[in-house]
C-alpha cells in the first residue's frame, strides 16, 4: 500500500508526462476492446439483417396438413393440430404468433356455366382486419365470399352475385354470394402468412384460364369443401427480437419445432418445416470473416499499443532512471527495483483499463448507432475481457522491457546523466528479421490469394517490416550527412544529422509512425475503394435507382402502363426477369435503358449511346395495330397442286398474348377474309403474321401459288399492309404457337396490295411476318453464361424461342443489371414480339430513374399495376455496408484512426518526456556558444526527417499492402459484379498523408521551441560531478 | 532515545575498510583514464576520514569503489572483513542495503523529490528483509534522532539545501550501516548548513559508532574530521592526523609535496633526497 501511495506521489509529481502515457494507455486499450467489441456488434448486425431481409419462407416456420388421404378429420380438426405444431412455445421468444388459413389453392369458380379462372378459395384468420374492404363486407357467415376489387371490375361480378366455387362437388354447398370487395395490395402478412391474396395472372396461351385473386370466404364455408383442402400455419421470424447470442437456442428450438418424431397431433398427419438452420449455415462464414476480420485488427492494434505503450514507458523511464538508480544505490533487490520502476506505469495501465473500456464501448455504441442495423446490441464478451487482458499483460511486459535497460544500467551514469546511455538500437536483430520474413511470407500469400484475415494483417506486416529497415537505414545515412556537413556551416544540419547517427532509440518513432500510417493510409485507400466498388455492386444488382416490383398481368400490359405514366422515356423502364434456366432471362426496355437505368453499360463494353440501338436495332417495319374484326380481300391462285389452305392471321393483344384466328379457307380467284378478334376490341392488338396451313383434317401435299392481299380492313378502317414495302415482310412467322420457317413470301408490296408467293412443300406450312422485329433475338450475355463451356448453344434464351438468339456485341459478354455474370439480357418488346408462347411466371419490374417524379408510383397503381416489392440502389448500397467485408474494412478504419491517435499521443508524450532528456545536451551547446536559432532548427530538421521517414514509408507500406491485399479482399466481397476498382483512392490518401505531416511539422516545431527553451546552461548543475 | 530500539551497526565502531594497490580505469573516447592509482588506505571501524584532493584527483572515484558503485580494475578493497572487489551484482546490492550507506554528490540526486523525508527513509527500508527492518528505528525515530524531526513531512522540494543534505545523509544511515560514504555533503552549503551536516556526521559516527568516510574539497571540514586523506593524481598524497599532516610514501617511493612547495618548486625540478639521521631531507638541486 505505502508502495502504491509513493507511486501515485511520483504521479502526481510527473503530471504531465503521465497524463501523456494514461491518454496513450487508454487509447490503447481502447482500440483493443473496441476491435473485439465492434466485431460482436457488426456480427449482431449482420444476423439481424440477414434475417430480415432473407425471405420468410426461409427463416420461418410453417405447418401444414391436408386433408385429402385423411378425410376422417375435419378441416377444422386438422387445422387444430396444425396450430398445435405452430405454436410450439420453443419458437416464442423469437417468432410471429401464427397465422391459420384453410384453402384451396386451385378451385375453379364460375358464374353460371362461365369459368372465370382458376383461384385460390380460402380462409384466413383474422381475414377481415388482415384486408382493407373496398365494397360491402367481409364474409362473416356461412355461403359468403369477398373477391378481390379488381377481379369484381374486370369481371363484373357485383356485390349479390352468387358464384360457384368449385371447391366441392355439391353445387349448393359450393356456391357462394359476392358480400364485399377487397384491395389485393393491402393485405398483411401477419394475416396471410406467406401467401398472397393478389395472384393475377393472365392465362398463358389463348385457351388457358387465368388465375385470379384469392376468393376469400368464411370458415365454416372452408368445412364444407371436399377438395384438397390445406390447413396452413406460418409463424414469421421477427429479426429484431433476434440477436447474435440466441442463434444457438434459436436453431436448437427451430430443429426442435420441425422434428417431425417430436410432432404430438393426434394422428392427424402434419408436420412442420424451417429453412432456418440452413439459412444460419450459410450466413456462418460471413459471421466468420467478421471475427477473422476482427482478430486480424484487433492483433494489429493490441501489437501497436504494446509498442507505443514501450515507447512511451521507455521515454518515461528514462526521465525515472535517476530514481530507479536510487532504488539501486540504496541496495534494492532487483525484484524491488522492478517493482519499484513498474509500479507507475502498471497503476497507470490499471486505470487506462476501466477508461479505455468505457471508452471503446461509447465509441461501440455510437459506431453501432451510426453504422449499423437498427436495435443491434452491444456486448460485453468474454473476447472482449481476454482482448483487454492481452493489452494489459503486453503493455506491462512492454513496460518490463522498457524499464530493463534502466534497470541494469551502472547506478553513477543513470545518476550523472553521463555517457554510458549507449542509444540502442531495437538490437534484436532476430526480432527484425522475423518481421520481414513474416511481411515477406505474408505478402507472397496474398499473391496466392490468401484469406481475408491475412489481407488484414498485411498492412501491419508491411508497415512493421519498412520501418524496421528503416531504422537500420537512417543511422548509416545520417552518418554520411554527419560527414558531408561536418565541415560545412550547415551547423544545424549537421547537428541535426549526428543526432540521428549516435541515437537510434530516438529512431524507434519511425517505426510506429510507419505503422500507424500505414494502417490509416490502408484503411483509408481500402475504404474508398470497396466503397466505389460496392457502390457499382449496388448499381448492377438492382439496375435502377428504385426498382418497383409489380404485379401487371402480362408484359404487354406493363410496357403499357408505363409508357402511360411516362411518355418520355426518361423516367420509367419496363422489365420484366425470369428463371430461364441458364441464369435467367431479363427483358428491358432498351430503348429508355440508357435514359433509366444506374448500371454502366460500359460493363458489357458497350456505351451509353449504342446499348439501346444493340438490343433494340431498327427494323424495317414498325408494328400494324388492329382493332377488331379483321377483314380483307384475296386473290388466290393456284399455280401447282391442288391441297386447301387455311389463311390464319395471327395477333399480339395488347397484354402482349399470341392469338391466332383462322380466316378461311383459301379459295382461287378473288374472296373476301374475315376474323373476328375480341381480344383486340378493348385495346388494339398488334399484326403479327398471315400463315398458310395445311388444314390438320386433311392430307398434306405441296403446293404453290399466289395470293394477293388488299382491302384491308379493321374497325377502326382502312389497314395499308404494304405501307412499309416489301421490306416490311418477311418469310415465316417465329411469334406464333408453332414457328413456321418460311413456305410464303411477299413479292410486292404497294398501293394498299401485298402480293405473296406462296411455296409449300409436303408437310409444310408457310407464313409472311411483319419484319418489326428481328428474327434473332439480340442479346447481351453474362460473362459467366458465355465463358460456361458446358452450356448448350440452343438453349432457350426465352421459352419457345430456341436457339434464337444473337449477342448484340462484337465481342464478349459482360455484367448484367441484376443478374450480374448469369443469364440474358433482351429487349422486351422484341422479346414479346419475338416469343410465340407466354414465358414461366415473371418478375414484372418498373425501373426507375433518379430523376423520377414522385407521384409516378401512384401514376403506376392507376395504370393497374400493384406495387408488391420496392428495391433500391441506396437502400442496397446501405445493406452492403452492412456486409461482412464492409464491416470488416470499416472496423480496419477505426483501427487505423486509432492507430493515428495513439501515433499523435506518442508523438506528442515524446515531445513532453524525451525532450527534457534532450535538453540536458542543448544546454551543453548552449553554454558553448551554440546560437538558440541553430538549436532550434536542428531538433527540427531531426525530428522533421525522423516524421517524413515514417509518414513517407507508412504512405508506400500502406499502398503496397493496399495493392497485394484489396484484390482478395475485394473479390471476395464482390463475386460476379462489376469490374472491380483496385484504387489506388490517390486523393483521400493524400489529403491524409499531408494533413498527418502538418501535424506532425507543427508537432516538430513546438516540441523544438520548447527543448531550446528550455535548455538553459543552469541545466548543467544537476548533472556536475 | 533509550525507550527506543538500538541503531545497530555491523560490528562494535562500525565498519573498517581497506584497500590494497587499488587501481581504477576509464576509457573515454579512445584513451584509458587512470582516476585511481595503486591507493593503499586503511580506515578503522568507527573512524572519520576526509578524502582531501583538487578536482579529478581520483576521491570520487575511490568512495564509489568503497561503496561498490565501481569496480576495480586491479587491487583489493575489504570492507569489514569481506573484499567486495569480486562481489555479484546482487551481493553488492546487499552490501549497500545493510552494511554501507552511500550520500553521492547533490543533495537531490539522493532523494525522491515528491516524497517526504519519511518517505524517502522508508524507501531506503525498502531493501531490507521485514525481519531486519523491524529491528531499525522507525523513520520519524530516526529522523528525529538526527534533529530532522521537524521537517519529517516537509516535501523534499520545500526543504533548504542544508536540510536536503541532512535528510540524504539520514536516508544513508536508515538501514543502520556500519560505513557511511558521502561524495561532497557540504559542497553549495553555507556555514551554518556545512555545520550542521558535520554535526549530524559527529552524531551518526559518536551515537551510532558508524565508520564516516567523506569526500570534500574543503580542508575546514576535513579538520574537523580529524583524520584527512589527501589525493593528488590518484595517488594519495598526503594524510593528517588531529592537524598534523604528513605526506605518504607511495609504493614506487613516491611522496608528494605539500601544495604550497608544489608553487614553489613546480613539476621537474630536481631534488636531492639526503639522509638525516633517521629522516630524510630534501633540497633543490643547487642552481
Amino acid at each position: 500500500m505505502e508502495s502504491v501511495r509513493l507511486a501515485l506521489r511520483g504521479l502526481r509529481w510527473r503530471a504531465g508526462s503521465s497524463l501523456a502515457v494514461l491518454v496513450v494507455a487508454v487509447v490503447a486499450t481502447a482500440g483493443a476492446a473496441l476491435g473485439p467489441l465492434y466485431a460482436t456488434s457488426a456480427e449482431d448486425s449482420l444476423v439481424r439483417d440477414g434475417l430480415a431481409q432473407a425471405p420468410p419462407v426461409t427463416t420461418g416456420v410453417q405447418s401444414r396438413g391436408n386433408v385429402a388421404g385423411q378425410t376422417q378429420y375435419s378441416p377444422t380438426q386438422v387445422a387444430d393440430a396444425v396450430e398445435g405444431l405452430s405454436n410450439n412455445p420453443a419458437l416464442d421468444p423469437w417468432y410471429a404468433a401464427s397465422t391459420l388459413a384453410l384453402t384451396v389453392k386451385d378451385g375453379s369458380p364460375r358464374v353460371g356455366e362461365e369459368l372465370l379462372g382458376i383461384a385460390q378459395v380460402g380462409w384466413h384468420r383474422g381475414q377481415c382486419d388482415g384486408v382493407a374492404v373496398v365494397t360491402g363486407t367481409c364474409p362473416s357467415s356461412l355461403g359468403q365470399a369477398m373477391l378481390s376489387a379488381r377481379l369484381a371490375t374486370d369481371a363484373k361480378l357485383p356485390i349479390g352475385t352468387r358464384i360457384r366455387l368449385g371447391i366441392t362437388s355439391d353445387p349448393v354447398l359450393d356456391t357462394v354470394t359476392v358480400v364485399g370487395t377487397y384491395d389485393a395490395a393491402t393485405a398483411k402478412a401477419s394475416v396471410w402468412g406467406l401467401d398472397r391474396p393478389a395472384q393475377l395472372e393472365f392465362g398463358r396461351s389463348p385457351n388457358a384460364p387465368d388465375r385470379l385473386d384469392e376468393i376469400v370466404v368464411d370458415q365454416a364455408t372452408m368445412e364444407r369443401s371436399n377438395g384438397d383442402v390445406a390447413a396452413v400455419s406460418f409463424r414469421a421470424i421477427e429479426a429484431d427480437r433476434v440477436h447474435l447470442g440466441d442463434l444457438p437456442a434459436l436453431r436448437s428450438a427451430v430443429e426442435s419445432a420441425t422434428d417431425s418424431t417430436k410432432a404430438d397431433t393426434g394422428g392427424i398427419r402434419a408436420l412442420s418445416i424451417s429453412s432456418l438452420p440452413q439459412y444460419l449455415d450459410d450466413l456462418q462464414p460471413q459471421l466468420d470473416a467478421v471475427r477473422s476480420a476482427s482478430f486480424a485488427v484487433t492483433a494489429q492494434l493490441v501489437l501497436l499499443a504494446w509498442f507505443v505503450l514501450f515507447l512511451i514507458i521507455a521515454a518515461t523511464g528514462d526521465e525515472r532512471s535517476g530514481e530507479i538508480a536510487l532504488a539501486k544505490l540504496r541496495g534494492m533487490t532487483p525484484r524491488s527495483t522492478l517493482a519499484f520502476g513498474l509500479a507507475e506505469p502498471l497503476i497507470l495501465l490499471t486505470v487506462a483499463l476501466p477508461l479505455g473500456l468505457a471508452l471503446a464501448y461509447g465509441a461501440d455504441v455510437f459506431l453501432t448507432s451510426r453504422y449499423l442495423g437498427p436495435g443491434t446490441s452491444v456486448a460485453l464478451t468474454s473476447t472482449v475481457l481476454v482482448a483487454l487482458a492481452v493489452c494489459f499483460l503486453g503493455g506491462a511486459a512492454a513496460a518490463a522491457l522498457a524499464a530493463r535497460g534502466i534497470l541494469t544500467a551502472p547506478v553513477l551514469e543513470q545518476l550523472r546523466r553521463t555517457g554510458g546511455r549507449r542509444a540502442r538500437l531495437v538490437r534484436s536483430s532476430a526480432i527484425d528479421a522475423a518481421a520481414v520474413a513474416l511481411a515477406a511470407a505474408g505478402i507472397y500469400e496474398l499473391t496466392k490469394g490468401g484469406s481475408d484475415a491475412l489481407a488484414l494483417v498485411a498492412p501491419g506486416l508491411i508497415a512493421l517490416a519498412a520501418g524496421l529497415l528503416a531504422v537500420r537505414a537512417l543511422p548509416f545515412l545520417a552518418r554520411i550527412e554527419v560527414t558531408r556537413t561536418r565541415r560545412s556551416p550547415e551547423v544545424a544540419s549537421f547537428l541535426a544529422s549526428r543526432n540521428i547517427a549516435r541515437r537510434p532509440s530516438g529512431l524507434r518513432i519511425v517505426v510506429l509512425l510507419s505503422l500507424a500510417v500505414g494502417l490509416a493510409v490502408f484503411a483509408v485507400d481500402g475504404w474508398t475503394v470497396a466503397a466505389a466498388n460496392r457502390a457499382d455492386l449496388a448499381r448492377a444488382e438492382i439496375g435502377a435507382a428504385q426498382v418497383l416490383h409489380v404485379h401487371a398481368g402480362s408484359p404487354g400490359a406493363l410496357l403499357t402502363a408505363v409508357a402511360a405514366v411516362d411518355p418520355s422515356g426518361t423516367q420509367a423502364l419496363a422489365a420484366t426477369g425470369v428463371d430461364n434456366g441458364a441464369g435467367g432471362l431479363l427483358a428491358v426496355d432498351a430503348q429508355r435503358l440508357a435514359a433509366v437505368s444506374s448500371w454502366d453499360p460500359t460493363w458489357v463494353g458497350s456505351s451509353s449511346a449504342d446499348i439501346g440501338p444493340l438490343l433494340h436495332p431498327a427494323q424495317p417495319a414498325t408494328p400494324f395495330l388492329v382493332h377488331g374484326r379483321l377483314s380483307l380481300t384475296g386473290d388466290y391462285l393456284r399455280v401447282d397442286g391442288t391441297a386447301p389452305l387455311l389463311l390464319r392471321v395471327a395477333v399480339r393483344a395488347s397484354s402482349g398474348i399470341p392469338v391466332e384466328v383462322t380466316m378461311g379457307r383459301l379459295i382461287p380467284g378473288v374472296a373476301t377474309y374475315a376474323a373476328d378478334l375480341p381480344a383486340c376490341v378493348d385495346h388494339p392488338c398488334t399484326l403479327t403474321a398471315f400463315m398458310f396451313l395445311h388444314p390438320v383434317e386433311l392430307p398434306s401435299f405441296a403446293v404453290s401459288g399466289t395470293l394477293a392481299l388488299s382491302d384491308v380492313k379493321d374497325a377502326a378502317g382502312p389497314v395499308d399492309l404494304a405501307a412499309q414495302g416489301e421490306n416490311g415482310w418477311r418469310a415465316g412467322a417465329t411469334a406464333v404457337s408453332v414457328p413456321i420457317l418460311s413456305g410464303a413470301t411477299v413479292t410486292s408490296a404497294k398501293a394498299g396490295r401485298l402480293d405473296v408467293k406462296i411455296v409449300l412443300p409436303m408437310l409444310e406450312d408457310g407464313a409472311i411476318e411483319v419484319a418489326d422485329h428481328p428474327v434473332s433475338l439480340p442479346v447481351v450475355e453474362g460473362t459467366q453464361l458465355a465463358t460456361d463451356p458446358s452450356r448448350s448453344t440452343d438453349f432457350p434464351v426465352v421459352a419457345g424461342m430456341d436457339g434464337r438468339f444473337t449477342s448484340a456485341l462484337q465481342q464478349g459478354s459482360g455484367v448484367l443489371p441484376r443478374l450480374l455474370s448469369q443469364g440474358t439480357m433482351a429487349d422486351l418488346p422484341f422479346t414479346i414480339a419475338a416469343m410465340g408462347t407466354q414465358p414461366n411466371p415473371l418478375d414484372y419490374q418498373v425501373w426507375l430513374a433518379p430523376s423520377a417524379s414522385p407521384g409516378i408510383r401512384d401514376a403506376l397503381v392507376k395504370q393497374g399495376l400493384d406495387v408488391i416489392s420496392v428495391e433500391s440502389i441506396s437502400a442496397r448500397e446501405a445493406e452492403l455496408d452492412r456486409g461482412g467485408g464492409a464491416l470488416s474494412l470499416r472496423l480496419f478504419l477505426l483501427a487505423a484512426l486509432v492507430a493515428l491517435v495513439l501515433g499523435a499521443g506518442t508523438l506528442l508524450a515524446n515531445a513532453y518526456v524525451v525532450i527534457r532528456r534532450r535538453a540536458y545536451e542543448l544546454a551543453a551547446l548552449r553554454a558553448i556558444g551554440a546560437p538558440r536559432a541553430v538549436l532550434i532548427r536542428s531538433a527540427r530538421r531531426e525530428q522533421i526527417t525522423l516524421a517524413v521517414t515514417g509518414v513517407a514509408l507508412g504512405a508506400a507500406a500502406g499502398l503496397a499492402a493496399a495493392g497485394f491485399a484489396l484484390p482478395s479482399l475485394l473479390e471476395a466481397a464482390s463475386s460476379g459484379g462489376p469490374p472491380l476498382w483496385y484504387g489506388p483512392a490517390l486523393a483521400p490518401v493524400v489529403a491524409l498523408v499531408v494533413a498527418v505531416l502538418v501535424l506532425l511539422v507543427v508537432v516538430a516545431d513546438v516540441g523544438a521551441r520548447r527543448t531550446v527553451r528550455r535548455a538553459l546552461p543552469e541545466l548543467l548543475r544537476q548533472v556536475q560531478e | 532515545m533509550s525507550a527506543v530500539q538500538t541503531y545497530p551497526t555491523a560490528g562494535d565502531g562500525g565498519v573498517g575498510v581497506r584497500c590494497e594497490e587499488l587501481v581504477h580505469i576509464y576509457r573515454t573516447g579512445d584513451l584509458d583514464v587512470v582516476a585511481v592509482r595503486g591507493v593503499d588506505l586503511v580506515v578503522g571501524p568507527g573512524e572519520r576520514v576526509a578524502l582531501l584532493g583538487p578536482s579529478g584527483s581520483g576521491k570520487s572515484t575511490l568512495l564509489a569503489m568503497l561503496g561498490g558503485l565501481i569496480p576495480p580494475s586491479a587491487g583489493r578493497v575489504w570492507v569489514g572483513d569481506e573484499e567486495i572487489g569480486g562481489l555479484n551484482e546482487r551481493a553488492l546490492l546487499r552490501l549497500r542495503s545493510q552494511r554501507v550507506g552511500l550520500v553521492l554528490q547533490g543533495a537531490a540526486r539522493n532523494l525522491l523529490q515528491y516524497a517526504t523525508p519519511v518517505d524517502n527513509v522508508r524507501f531506503a527500508h525498502r531493501s531490507l528483509p521485514r525481519s531486519r527492518r523491524n529491528e531499525l528505528m522507525r523513520p520519524l525515530e530516526l529522523l528525529e534522532a538526527l534533529g530532522l524531526g521537524d521537517v519529517a513531512d516537509s516535501p523534499v522540494p520545500q526543504l533548504s539545501g542544508g536540510e536536503q543534505q541532512r535528510v540524504a545523509l539520514a536516508v544513508a544511515v536508515a538501514n543502520g550501516p556500519g560505513l557511511l560514504l558521502a561524495d561532497e555533503p557540504t559542497s553549495q552549503l553555507d556555514h551554518e548548513g556545512r555545520d550542521s551536516v558535520l554535526d549530524l556526521l559527529d552524531v551518526v559516527n559518536e551515537r551510532f559508532g558508524t565508520t564516516v568516510v567523506i569526500v570534500t574539497h574543503d580542508p575546514e571540514v576535513g579538520a574537523r574530521l580529524g583524520r584527512t586523506v589527501t589525493m593528488r593524481y590518484g595517488r594519495v598524497g598526503q594524510e593528517a592526523h588531529r592537524g598534523e599532516s604528513f605526506a605518504v610514501v607511495g609504493k614506487d617511493g613516491g611522496v608528494h609535496l605539500p601544495d604550497e612547495l608544489v608553487v614553489e618548486w613546480p613539476p621537474g625540478t630536481q631534488v636531492v633526497v639526503e639522509r638525516d639521521g633517521e629522516d630524510l631531507r630534501i633540497r633543490r638541486r643547487p642552481r
